[in-house]
């Protein structure tokens, strides 16, 4: 039986911030690592393997060619098997397309009984690709799922957040599972697997392998479109209190005396007030003349989304 | 949700209808009536009296198909996360996460939602599939204004037959999170991170807070740790909070918590100057919460 747990490289957000003032993405060099809740569930897979030993453990991923070696790095947690799905024709893939592509390679696979994943990339942020496999294999969906206290051949029985705390449920497999952050301790790379992993390759597998239909894939399978981006720049110009201690603290009490609220265009509904923020942001994007770096920008997003 | 959805509806000269899926739902659908929709759409049934994802979502698409709205809105909760795009994937459409603004131009929705750690905005549209939907962060937009009962919402009521019946077990609950209202709903915050060390450290954050007429947050990581109870939990998995003034000590800054955090003034307390709370601060402090708390809780007394 076997347990596929998707993952996502994303750029290492470390490394990227957002220079307010010049409005500009700082990219640092970032290299792309593997999503932070993808390793919650890749641990996840992990135990429910520590349990039951005849389990496979998969990773699969749906990336650029030049992802190889960073997903090949995840066999040294003890995966059985890793697969790159990857194809010009997959470029540009939204939740929706990238979900198909998955479903694809997992169909491929065979015999999964548990999908696993992070409940949420750090780049996109939408956490939608966990529930749009469930929809498109026909299995249960465990969504914010902690931990797994017990699994078998045919059941599974996790901890999962609702809205009243957290609840354990049981559901019959085949099921997917959203993995969110936790208590759970992420193992440590073993050297025992490092060495295995020499002689182990990931699997590439493009469009016609997966038998996916071009038409779904990539940006004609996308139902949505980036239409444009903004930089907010210039509007926070934050103030760093200086001094010693006490000098600190004298400052903070007083502007905690003061300054209460101010620039909060959230409560702006109004379109006039909405489209003067705007103009604002846009002047100063003019200004600083940040196109190439927003391009840049773009067609990353185009590519994780 | 009610006032911008309101807006879009008006904006192209369509209806808002709101839809309804539950349980005993005459007291809820008496107390809606009073805000502006046209319709409320209701499936009432013993079924739905648990929350059960295929079962809610099924009578959604259900619903979509057969009265084909241009646009579906949902609330980016717990539940409206995962939900949507289980619909969305049955429908083969787009779907917006997030959405912190709305618009309408020419029959297309624009959606707009924050990335990059909110410091990027993006405009998505989804131009060639119906329908166009969007979840919308809580709280973004104002809330409903009541009208007088004019008579012009019309009830509908929608008959649902087809159920799955393989439930998920529950076996047991863990913790009970008590009404996270006050946080939400809270003006000032004063929020604590891992950087504070002891317990002691965090009473005097709550003394604080009573002195000052604020409430107390709280990052997941110094949940998990057991220095506070879940229900204060601020961000992704916990509440999202839209205070005039969030006050951070000992908080990195990280998107996870911060996602929660819809907030203009944000001031900070820090002992790492590189911290990423002091790129979104607009007032900052390099200092040890630790040093820093005893000293200001004293002058704050005085």
């Amino acid at each position: 039986m076997n347990i596929v747990v998707c993952v996502k490289p994303v750029p290492d957000r470390e490394k990227m911030y957002v220079d307010k003032e010049k409005g500009v993405l700082v990219r640092n060099g970032a290299d792309m690592v593997i999503n932070e809740l993808d390793y919650y569930a890749l641990e996840l897979g992990l135990r429910c393997k520590d349990m039951q030993k005849d389990f496979n453990v998969l990773v699969l991923s749906m990336a650029n060619h030049n992802c190889i070696n960073l997903i090949r790095s995840l066999y040294g947690y003890g995966v059985d098997d890793a697969v790159l799905l990857s194809d010009k024709a997959f470029q540009g893939s939204d939740t929706l397309a990238t979900s198909y592509v998955l479903s694809c390679g997992i169909r491929k696979i065979g015999e999964c009984k548990i999908i696993l994943c992070g409940c949420e990339s750090s780049d996109g942020c939408t956490a939608q690709v966990g529930p749009n496999l469930a929809q498109r294999l026909g299995m249960k969906l465990l969504a914010n799922v902690l931990s797994i206290q017990y699994v078998d051949e045919k059941k599974i029985q996790v901890q999962q957040i609702d809205y009243q705390g957290i609840k354990i449920v049981e559901a019959s497999l085949p099921v997917v599972i959203t993995a969110v952050s936790s208590e759970l301790k992420i193992r440590t790379k073993k050297i025992k697997f490092i060495l295995e992993a020499q002689n182990k390759d990931v699997s590439v597998w493009n469009a016609q392998d997966i038998h996916a239909d071009c038409a779904q894939c990539g940006l004609s399978g996308s139902a949505t479109q980036v239409k444009s981006m903004h930089v907010k720049v210039g509007i926070q110009t934050g103030v760093m209190i200086d001094g010693d201690q006490e000098e600190k603290v004298e400052q903070f009490i007083s502007y905690l005396k003061n300054g209460k609220g101010c620039n909060l265009y959230h409560q702006n509904f109004t379109d006039e007030g909405r489209t003067l923020y705007w103009v604002k942001v846009r002047l100063k994007k003019a200004e600083y003349g940040s196109f190439q770096n927003l391009l840049i920008l773009i067609s990353l997003m185009l590519y994780m989304n | 949700m009610n006032s911008i959805g309101r807006k879009l509806a008006d904006r192209n000269n369509n209806t808002l209808t709101l839809v309804l899926i539950g349980y005993a739902l005459q007291e809820k659908i008496e107390e809606i009536k009073r805000f502006s929709y046209d319709y409320i759409l209701y499936a009432e049934n013993k079924m739905f009296e648990y929350y059960d994802l295929e079962n809610y979502a099924n009578t959604l698409v259900e619903m979509i198909r057969k009265y084909k709205p241009g646009v579906v809105l949902l609330g980016s909760t717990l539940y409206g996360r995962t939900i949507a795009p289980w619909i969305a994937s049955a429908l083969k459409t787009g779907l917006t996460a997030d959405c912190i603004w709305l618009d309408m131009n020419e029959g297309t929705l624009i959606q707009v939602r924050p990335a990059f750690g909110d410091n990027i905005e993006a405009e998505i549209i989804c131009p060639r599939r119906k329908p166009q939907m969007a979840t919308v962060r809580p709280h973004v937009f104002p809330l409903a204004e009541c009208r007088d009962n004019d008579g012009t919402c019309k009830l509908v009521r929608y008959d649902v037959t087809n159920f799955k019946t393989d439930f998920l077990t529950l076996l047991d609950r863990i913790k009970v999170l008590e009404n996270s209202q006050s946080l939400e709903k809270a003006q000032i915050i004063f929020a604590v991170g891992r950087g504070i060390k002891s317990k002691k450290n965090l009473d005097m954050v709550f003394e604080l807070a009573v002195l000052y007429g604020a409430q107390v947050g709280a990052t997941r990581a110094l949940v998990d740790m057991g220095m506070i109870d879940r229900k204060y939990q601020i961000g992704q998995t916990g509440v999202t909070v839209k205070p005039k003034l969030y006050i951070a000590f000992g908080i990195s800054g990280c998107i996870q918590h911060m996602s929660g955090v819809l907030c203009n003034e944000i001031w900070a307390v820090n002992n790492d100057e590189n911290a990423q709370i002091f790129k979104k601060a607009t007032l900052g402090c390099v200092a040890d919460i630790n040093v820093f708390l005893p000293l200001l809780l004293n002058k704050m007394k005085e």
